[in-house]
């Protein structure tokens, strides 16, 4: 509960790196990205934990975050690979599914992907509290005037930090109901 | 691994693109990388994906300090197991190459029986007493710990009795030079407690990783004083001084009084307890306005740091005040909150295997002089926790 070991490396921008600091970054990101190959999504963690634990003998080793965060991302694929293969001998993937999985180009489209994806996350989360929380009922669908009632405050606060939210961050979020109407036309 | 580089490279730039915070070697950059045409297909199909709602929300769904201490318990135990994995394999493989009687044997024993233990010299957790360090205006330090009665001699002359009881300030030397204000800082570990009377006659009890900042002689039309982590005052009473104790975010001013302010960092509130007198708080809302609460005998003010909002409760101030006479008083405390308080009183660490064993509630009232694992059981009885103990580490499981 008390954070006691770490170990921190100098990286080649002269800044300071500490492996609990880049777990706390990663940790989600590697989990989510483990989720794209496995069919079971509740493995992910634990892969990516052991991922995390065979790093930390190497930490050391490195002098560049996206080294790491390379190192990472093959190391994850690589442990779901191992997985998916001894699964498909119990006949949980189709021989097809598994060629798709262990190509090349689907791996770093997944990184693209979720690493792209973890940047904008991490944006969202480092928004004030209250800015954060009315962007987060947002994103699940809830109207300004359901935050307002939600959080006990004017719709127009809503409105107001909403704008903040998007200023400060200026993403345009792709809502899934958007993307529903446009492909039926409607 | 240079290819896998690039397109963490590449992600950085759509994921800026999107918040629209390129600069412009960066636009630079995000052009070079469209104008090859096999990343076409890739940069397309991410520029869709990353803003995608649903799964944007899907990174709040991980409990990440969890498993942080998840990982940092497999490091620490990986070693071990694997070492009693390969005596397992020796013994089994000898089981087979032997006549039947003899293998049916070390069958029973290696099978039915516990392997035993790699030996170690086991690592004892012994309850907490008295140890502190006093750090002198001039950077001397001076080991409370050791019982013995001294003098300790100030830069200005003035003199610190120390005995078995602890660090007392009243005796002054009548020949002292007031120049400039003396402080002395007096810091408790984990597993450490202390009793001090300032030159005031203000008594003072500081529990584990605790820390105190105070004047050797009290100078001026004010008292003041700056604490971290869990201190009870018996302030002694002067109208004309008021005696004012900083933590960090909140101001207690104090007209002569006994209270409890506990403010570790790893908490979420800053606890006040007054048990007699009155005390005001100040503090700053988030706004930035100044607050304050006067609190009554019996009053508790929370200050959560996060909202800098303070929350007034009536209280019985036994239950916040009890450690300073060797006991812990648990009053529906959850398992989490009470584990806090083994993790600084015991000096160990604790990991929950099973998280929602955070939120079990126990009432109990115990001397903390006793065994940890006295404790432990006491709680193992009454609900379905199991402690499991491994040197300095606490395990806490759902039975």
């Amino acid at each position: 509960m008390s954070p006691n070991s770490d170990k921190t490396i100098l990286l080649d921008t002269q800044e300071t790196l500490s492996y609990n600091a880049l777990f706390n970054e990663m940790y989600a990101g590697l989990c989510l990205f483990a989720e794209r190959f496995l069919l079971v999504s509740a493995d992910g963690e634990d892969l990516v934990q052991e991922v995390f634990v065979k790093l930390w003998d190497k930490f050391e080793d490195f002098d560049a975050l996206n080294a790491i965060k390379a190192y990472l991302y093959q190391s994850t694929r690589n442990a779901c690979l191992n997985q998916i293969r001894h699964e498909k001998v119990k006949r949980k993937y189709e021989a097809e599914q598994v060629r798709q999985l262990e190509s090349e180009s689907f791996f770093l489209q997944q990184v693209v992907e979720e690493e792209g994806q973890r940047l904008i996350a991490q944006s969202i989360s480092e928004l004030p509290p209250q800015c954060r929380k009315i962007l987060e009922l947002s994103m699940h669908g809830l109207k300004n005037s359901e935050i307002a009632d939600d959080l006990g405050i004017s719709v127009n606060s809503v409105k107001t930090q909403k704008a903040i939210a998007y200023k400060t961050l200026r993403i345009k979020l792709q809502n899934v109901f958007d993307i529903v109407m446009l492909i039926s036309g409607l | 691994m240079e290819e896998i580089k690039k397109h963490i490279i590449l992600a950085e730039l759509l994921a800026k693109e999107v918040a629209d915070k390129l600069s412009d070697d960066e636009k630079e950059e995000l052009n070079l990388f469209l104008s090859d045409e096999s990343l076409t297909q890739v940069i397309a199909s991410a520029r869709k994906s990353i803003i995608d709602q649903a799964r944007l929300n899907r990174y709040k769904d991980f409990d990440v300090e969890a498993a942080r201490q998840k990982i940092e318990w497999k490091i620490k135990f990986r070693k071990k197991n694997r070492k009693i994995r390969l005596m397992n394999f020796i013994r089994y493989a000898a089981v087979i190459s032997l006549p039947i009687a003899l293998a049916s044997w070390l069958i029973y024993t290696t099978v039915f029986v516990n392997a035993p233990q790699i030996a170690q010299a086991p690592i004892e957790i012994k309850p907490g007493g008295s140890k502190a360090m006093l750090y002198l205006s001039d950077g001397r330090s001076v080991d409370l710990e050791r019982k013995n009665e001294s003098q300790i001699k100030e830069a200005d002359g003035s003199l610190i009795l120390k005995d078995s009881t602890g660090l007392n300030y009243t005796i002054q030397a009548a020949e002292i030079v007031e120049e400039k204000i003396q402080e002395n800082v007096v810091v408790t570990p984990a597993g450490g407690e202390y009793q001090l009377t300032l030159s005031d006659g203000t008594k003072v009890w500081m529990n584990a990783l605790s820390e105190i900042r105070y004047p050797v002689k009290f100078t001026g039309d004010t008292r003041q004083v700056a604490i971290k982590g869990e201190v009870l005052f018996d302030v002694a009473k002067n109208k004309e001084k008021p005696f004012y104790v900083n933590v960090g975010d909140v101001e207690i001013k104090v007209l002569g009084t006994q209270f409890n302010v506990m403010a570790y960092p790893d908490e979420e509130n800053i606890e006040t307890t007054l048990v007699e007198g009155s005390v005001r708080l100040m503090g700053k809302n988030l706004d930035g306005n100044r607050t304050q609460v006067d609190l009554k005998p019996g009053h508790k003010a929370d200050f959560n740091r996060m909202s800098k909002s303070v929350e007034v409760n009536t209280v019985d101030t036994d239950i916040y005040t009890a450690w300073k006479d060797g006991k812990f008083v648990f009053e529906s405390d959850n398992l989490e909150g009470i584990m806090r308080k083994m993790e600084r009183w015991y000096n160990v660490k604790v990991f929950f295997e099973n998280q929602e064993m955070k939120n079990h509630r126990f009432s109990a009232r115990l001397s903390r002089y006793g065994n940890i694992e006295d404790i432990l059981y006491k709680m193992e009885q009454t609900t379905h926790v199991k402690f499991i103990i491994k040197d300095d580490y606490v395990i806490v499981r759902r039975r």
